[in-house]
């Protein structure tokens, strides 16, 4: 009896376990999309969310907003005014407006790994003007806010136009010294309609206000060799008056450094997607493409290069390499200030190594 | 471990010996319990009453060690599956290694590495109870088999570790307590939101194992050292467990428990067994 009683007792408390912390849909909403920018107060924080109700079965988009001394304060104020408390466990993407990111954007960011439940693989992005436009676009955008935003930065993620820009990863380099944050930089275009821009760029934590275009972020992304599934670059050559279109295979970067001097070095291997004239099929054009796109694209390095120093933001990590192996000129001072001194030198070598169907 | 293989079977601890034993095993069950009832609470269950999950991980233990012996000795081979999983789950990772943040090697400065030898050690925590099973396991099994055993040990915390030091910058491992929680937790899957959780679920199940392995240790010390085989006194030592260890279950309470094991795991793997080794070696060559 006694053993039965204890197989009862076991049995039962297995069952209690999680009694307590069930989280039933019916008692909040979850929310697909939010906003963070500066409130009208001094440090105040304004959060805004995307979310989907059920009416007459059928799903539509609303929107509420919150203001509070911090993220997890504007998220409360916006919950007392919505039906459901705001769950942002499934968040995919967070918009961050360009004047919040201008300031150390961590303390926005805490509450999101503080809380286990909470998603750190979000996507981030840097916005540029009024907050509530990217909720209510004034351009007819073919889809709800809520998908039209994740869709768009797998895509960019997908085509190399921005890395991979989570949460998590972007917290990882606010908190490291030897690199700085890049981000995908969001406006309101000409139609109305929320586009990406290319890419912001950081330093010491904070937004610099500078950017890099389109096919910048691209190439910034292939400095980095960081790929994603399809990287393409087009150039017009002027020679053969002809546009040529690649896809990089792979990149292998090089980086030697010596006293203030740096040297790049990439090895960039490519398919021709596209190119009219069609004579790839002579060893003689392959070289003339080799050596026209290796020129072109060192000409884009080292142009992306002078705009990073510039704006002191090293995306590229040289810091971790010094960092690890040069410590006299890690310990010269605040690497952001050594980075933007730095001599940098930059060297392509592209190898064709496919030419697609054609040639 | 090497060392434990050549003299384990000149380990022969008298009452005094096995009566200290049975006391630090309960202090390891009180600290490991408090710990993980603690990281269950922040982790998955911030509104259940800690009293609740400690006494599910409790009744396991009180469970197998009111049944046969072999109830015990076998649990652990539930969780060997499970390592392969979290193997896998860890490398999922490997993309987001950063391996310059393994570097500059800082060897001038002794005293750090010496803090961090010491504190590593509590990785090793139980390794005491080789030189008490050891003798109960098949005798031949040495050499390479063995080695090979011990080296899969030392390559799975090793392989933690590096993965540890390359997925997060150095300035942030202060203030990351469950730096393997958080890895897991980056990851990004299809087939599940919350990938630490799982590793959590191991994790707890490794730890009921380690928690029912400790109690049967105090159980079959009093068996054997003391001829007391009561069954009131294994259920009443659960309960007071519980009690004690629900009492130590908060941040401060919980890291200093944590902090102090380390003392006495050195004292019960080192020093105690070369003591009660060398006594005995002396007692047999007189």
């Amino acid at each position: 009896m006694n053993k039965k009683m204890l197989m009862v007792f076991l049995f039962v408390l297995f069952l209690l376990g999680g009694c307590w912390d069930e989280a039933q849909y019916k008692d909040i909403t979850i929310v697909p999309v939010m906003g963070l920018t500066n409130g009208e107060g001094e440090n105040e924080v304004k959060a805004i969310f995307s979310f989907p109700t059920f009416e007459q079965q059928t799903i539509t988009y609303t929107k509420s907003e919150g203001t509070g001394i911090s993220t997890r304060a504007a998220r409360e104020d916006a919950t007392h005014h919505t039906m459901e408390a705001l769950d942002v466990s499934h968040l995919e993407v967070l918009l961050l407006s360009s004047e919040m990111a201008k300031k150390n954007l961590y303390p926005e960011l805490d509450m999101f790994f503080r809380t286990p439940r909470n998603r750190i693989t979000s996507y981030i992005v840097i916005v540029e003007g009024d907050m509530e436009q990217y909720f209510t676009p004034p351009g007819a955008v073919k889809s709800e806010v809520a998908n039209y935003y994740p869709e768009l930065l797998r895509t960019a993620e997908l085509y190399t136009y921005t890395s991979v820009s989570t949460m998590e990863n972007a917290v990882k380099l606010l908190l490291d010294d030897s690199m700085d944050l890049d981000l995908p930089y969001m406006i309101i275009d000409d139609n109305g309609i929320p586009t990406l821009d290319g890419i912001a760029l950081f330093s010491n934590n904070k937004f610099t206000g500078q950017t890099l275009g389109k096919q910048e972020a691209i190439l910034a992304n292939l400095m980095k060799s960081k790929l994603g599934k399809y990287t393409r670059l087009s150039y017009e050559w002027k020679e053969k008056n002809s546009p040529i279109t690649i896809e990089v295979i792979k990149v292998r970067r090089k980086l030697k450094i010596s006293n203030e001097k740096v040297n790049m070095h990439f090895d960039i291997d490519i398919s021709v997607d596209e190119f009219p004239p069609n004579d790839l099929y002579k060893k003689g054009t392959r070289n003339e493409a080799e050596k026209f796109l290796s020129g072109e694209i060192k000409k884009d390095f080292e142009k992306i290069i002078t705009t990073t120093q510039e704006a002191k933001s090293d995306i590229f990590g040289v810091g971790r390499r010094v960092h690890a192996f040069h410590q006299d000129l890690w310990k010269k001072g605040d690497w952001q200030e050594t980075y933007a001194a730095l001599s940098i030198e930059v060297d392509v070598n592209v190898n064709m190594k496919r030419t697609s169907i054609f040639d | 471990m090497l060392l434990y293989e050549k003299f384990y079977e000149r380990f022969k601890p008298g009452r005094f010996v096995a009566a200290l034993y049975i006391a630090y095993w309960s202090f390891t069950i009180i600290s490991f319990l408090a710990y993980i009832n603690y990281t269950l609470a922040v982790w998955i269950f911030p509104h259940t009453p800690q009293i609740v999950t400690m006494a599910i991980i409790v009744g396991v233990s009180l469970y197998a060690n009111t049944r046969r012996i072999e109830s015990v000795i076998n649990l652990p081979a539930i969780i060997l599956p499970l390592f392969p999983i979290f193997i896998v789950f860890l490398f999922m990772a490997t993309p987001d290694l950063v391996w310059t943040w393994l570097f500059p090697i800082e060897l001038a400065n002794i005293k750090p590495l010496l803090k961090g030898l010491f504190m590593t050690q509590g990785t090793f925590i139980g390794i005491e109870l080789y030189l008490f099973f050891r003798k109960y396991v098949i005798q031949q099994v040495k050499g390479i088999p063995l080695f090979i055993y011990q080296s899969t040990w030392f390559f799975f915390f090793f392989t933690i570790l590096v993965f540890i030091l390359l997925f997060f910058p150095v300035n942030t491992i202060e203030f990351i307590p469950e730096p393997l929680l958080h890895i897991l937790k980056a990851q990004k899957v299809t087939f599940v939101e919350r990938l630490d959780l799982f590793f959590l679920f191991i994790w707890v199940i490794w730890s009921v194992v380690a928690i029912t392995l400790y109690f049967f240790m105090c159980v079959q010390g009093r068996r054997v050292y003391f001829n007391n085989e009561s069954k009131r006194i294994t259920i009443l030592s659960h309960f007071l467990i519980i009690i004690i260890a629900s009492f130590f279950a908060t941040k401060d309470r919980s890291d200093m428990l944590r902090q102090l094991i380390v003392y006495p795991h050195i004292l019960f793997t080192i020093l105690i067994p070369a003591i009660v080794i060398l006594l005995n070696r002396r007692s047999k060559n007189e």
